[in-house]
C-alpha cells in the first residue's frame, strides 16, 4: 500500500519536475537558438525545478513527519517556528540593506534565522519534555518571530523596502539561480535524510510513547532527529523560497488514507507528493499567471485553503454516522 | 530468571510515589497488584518495564540491571502494556498487532516467518483475527483492549506487564483476558498486573501483591493477602470476603473514612 502511494506520487513529482524545465512563461517549449534555449533551461528553468522540488520535498514530508510525532493531522513545518525564524531572518536581511548590497544576504539571512530559532526551540522544550511543551515553544517563537517581522515591515526604512519584505515573505521560485540550489541542497537534502529513518519510531508512537519506548524507541533520539531534521529541511527551503504554506498540511493529509494511515509509511510518498505540489503550482503559475503577478505562496494558500475545507467536510461525514 | 525491585525509591517532584520497594516476579507466576487509587501500583509497574528510572535502589533483569539493556533488546525479553488505550491513527488491526514484533526487527530486517506466526497467533488468541484488516478506529473499547493485548502477546517477552488491562472490559472478556494470562504464566512466562478486581485477582493470581501509599504492605497467597483485615488497612473498606461455590468473593460493605 505504502510503495503504491510512493509510486503515484513519484510519478507525479517527475511529471511536475518536466513540465517545470519545459513549460516556461511563453508557454511550452524553449527559444529557438540553441545558445539561449541552452542558456534558459540551465540557468533559469533547472535551477527554478531543482528548487521547487527540493522545497516542496522538505515542507511534505517534515509535515508528514511532525504530524507522526506530535500526534496531530494539524501539525505542520510552521508550526515549530522554524520557517518564521527563517522569515525573519531574511527580513532582516532586506531592512538593513544587506540584500540589496549582496544577493546572498537574503537566503542566508533566512538560514541564521532558522538556526536561531531552532536552538531557541531546544532551548525552550529540552530534549527529554513532552511533546506539549514542543508546540508551546513553536508557538512562543512563531509569535515572536511574527512580531519581529511586522516590526521590521513597520520601521522599513522606506515604501520599496516594505514591499520587497511583503513580496518576498510571500514565497517564491522565480529568480532563483544554481547558486541558491548549492546554498540550500545540502542543508535539505540532510534533513530529509534525518526525518526519513524516523518512520519506525513514528509507527511504534502510535500507541503512545510509553508502550513505544517498549518497542525500542528512544524519545530523545526521536526528538532529537524531528527537531534537527526539520530545522535544516525547513529552515533551508523558506531561506530560499520564502514561506510557502499548506504544502506541508495538505500533502501528509491527502495521502494519509492511501497507506492506511501509517506514520511512518507516509514519510515517503509525502516527500514525493511535496514536491509534486510545489512543481505543479509553480508550472501552473508560469502558464496562467506568467509575469510573476501572482506569487508561489499565494497559490498555495489559495489551493491549500479550500481543498483543506473540503478535507474536513469529509471527514465530519464519514464521522457522522 | 527474574525481574527484582530492590530497595527502590521514586520520587516524583516533592512527592515521594515509592517507597524502599523489594517486589520481583519469576516466570511461572501470575502476580496480581492490587491497592487504592494513587497507592503506587502504576509507577511500580513503569518502574519494573524501565519506564522509570528509581531515585535509589534498583530494578534487575535477569541479574543485570534494566538500564544496561538496550532499548531493543529490552523490549524482546519484557513486553508492557500501558493502561492508556488510545491509538492515534486508525490504523489496521493488524498493522497495531505487528507493531509488536518491531523490538525483533533490525532496520534491513522485514518481520520474518516467525513474526508472522507470532501477530497470527497473537490475534486468534485473542479472538481479533476476523478484525485483521479492520481499523482500530471503528472498534469498540473492548475490542481494541484485545487488540493493544495482542501487540503485547505477539511480542513473545518473557516478562508480561499489564496495567489494569481488564478496565472497561465486560465480565466475559475479562474472563477470556486472565485465562490467557493464566495460559502465559503456565507456559513459563512472568506476569504482573495491576487490576481492581479482587476476585479476579484472588481467582487467577498465583500472588497478590497489597500496595498502599507507595509501600508494598504485603505480599503472598491470595488468600492470606486479601484479608478482611488489610483490606480495611490499603482501602479503607469494611468488606465481607467470602467464597461461593469455591470461588472467592469480596463485596466491600462500606467505606470506613470519608474521602479526604
Amino acid at each position: 500500500m505504502t510503495s503504491r502511494a510512493s509510486l503515484l506520487a513519484l510519478a507525479l513529482a517527475v511529471l511536475g519536475f518536466a513540465a517545470s524545465l519545459a513549460i516556461g512563461p511563453e508557454g511550452a517549449g524553449l527559444p529557438g537558438a540553441a545558445d539561449a534555449a541552452r542558456m534558459v533551461l540551465i540557468e533559469i528553468r533547472l535551477p527554478r525545478a531543482i528548487l521547487g522540488a527540493l522545497v516542496g520535498a522538505a515542507l511534505g514530508l517534515a509535515g508528514a513527519a511532525l504530524q507522526g510525532y506530535l500526534r496531530n493531522p494539524l501539525a505542520e513545518p510552521g508550526l515549530l517556528g522554524i520557517s518564521g525564524g527563517a522569515a525573519l531572518g531574511a527580513v532582516t536581511a532586506i531592512h538593513s540593506g544587506l540584500a540589496g548590497a549582496f544577493a546572498l544576504a537574503l537566503p542566508l539571512g533566512g538560514l541564521v534565522g532558522a538556526s536561531v530559532a531552532a536552538i531557541a526551540i531546544v532551548a525552550l522544550a529540552g530534549m527529554s519534555g513532552s511533546t506539549t511543551s514542543l508546540i508551546l515553544a513553536g508557538v512562543a517563537v512563531s509569535a515572536i518571530t511574527a512580531a519581529l517581522t511586522t516590526l521590521a515591515l513597520n520601521l522599513s526604512p522606506n515604501p520599496f523596502a516594505s514591499v520587497e519584505i511583503m513580496v518576498w515573505l510571500m514565497g517564491s521560485l522565480t529568480d532563483r539561480s544554481l547558486v541558491h540550489v548549492w546554498l540550500a541542497a545540502p542543508l535539505i537534502l540532510v534533513g530529509l535524510a534525518m526525518l526519513l529513518t524516523t518512520g519506525r519510531d513514528l509507527e511504534a508512537l502510535s500507541l503512545g510513547e510509553e508502550a513505544a519506548q517498549n518497542l525500542g524507541v528512544d524519545p530523545q533520539v526521536l526528538r532529537f532527529k524531528i527537531i534537527a531534521g526539520a530545522a535544516l529541511a525547513v529552515g533551508a527551503a523558506t531561506a530560499v523560497a520564502g514561506s510557502i504554506g499548506f504544502v506541508g498540511l495538505v500533502v501528509p493529509h491527502l495521502l494519509r488514507p492511501l497507506v492506511g494511515e501509517s506514520p511512518g509509511g507516509l514519510l515517503w510518498p509525502s516527500l514525493f507528493g511535496g514536491a509534486a505540489l510545489v512543481l505543479l503550482a509553480d508550472v501552473a503559475l508560469r502558464l496562467f499567471a506568467p509575469y510573476g503577478d501572482l506569487r508561489l505562496g499565494v497559490l498555495t494558500a489559495l489551493i491549500g485553503a479550500p481543498f483543506f475545507l473540503w478535507l474536513v467536510l469529509q471527514k465530519r461525514s464519514e464521522m457522522a454516522p | 530468571m527474574s525481574l527484582v525491585c530492590e530497595h527502590a525509591d521514586v520520587r516524583l517532584g516533592e512527592r515521594s510515589v515509592l517507597t524502599d520497594l523489594d517486589f520481583s516476579i519469576k516466570p511461572g507466576e501470575l502476580v496480581a497488584v492490587v491497592g487504592a487509587n494513587g497507592a503506587g501500583k502504576s509507577t511500580a509497574l513503569r518502574l519494573m518495564a524501565g519506564l522509570l528510572t528509581p531515585q535509589s535502589g534498583r530494578v534487575l533483569l535477569d541479574g543485570q540491571a534494566l538500564s544496561g539493556y538496550s532499548r531493543q533488546a529490552l523490549g524482546q525479553k519484557l513486553a508492557y502494556l500501558p493502561q492508556d488505550r488510545t491509538v492515534h491513527w486508525g490504523l489496521a488491526v493488524e498493522r497495531v498487532v505487528a507493531l509488536g514484533r518491531l523490538p525483533h526487527k533490525s532496520i534491513a530486517s522485514g518481520i520474518g516467518e516467525a513474526g508472522k506466526r507470532a501477530v497470527a497467533d497473537a490475534m486468534a488468541r485473542m479472538d481479533v483475527a476476523h478484525l485483521a484488516q479492520r481499523s482500530v478506529a471503528r472498534l469498540s473499547g473492548g475490542e481494541r483492549a484485545r487488540v493493544l493485548f495482542a501487540r503485547a502477546l505477539a511480542q513473545e517477552a518473557t516478562y508480561l506487564i499489564a496495567d489494569e488491562p481488564t478496565a472497561g472490559l465486560d465480565p466475559a472478556h475479562a474472563l477470556i483476558l486472565f485465562e490467557e494470562l493464566q495460559r502465559l504464566s503456565r507456559e513459563g512466562k512472568a506476569v504482573v498486573t495491576a487490576l481492581h478486581d479482587l476476585s479476579l485477582a484472588a481467582r487467577y493470581a498465583t500472588r497478590v501483591a497489597l500496595f498502599k501509599d507507595g509501600r508494598c504492605i504485603a505480599d503472598g497467597q491470595p488468600t492470606e493477602v486479601l484479608s478482611s483485615e488489610h483490606l480495611a488497612d490499603a482501602f479503607g473498606i469494611d468488606a465481607i470476603v467470602s467464597q461461593v461455590e469455591g470461588f472467592p468473593v469480596f463485596l466491600p460493605r462500606a467505606a470506613l473514612r470519608k474521602l479526604t
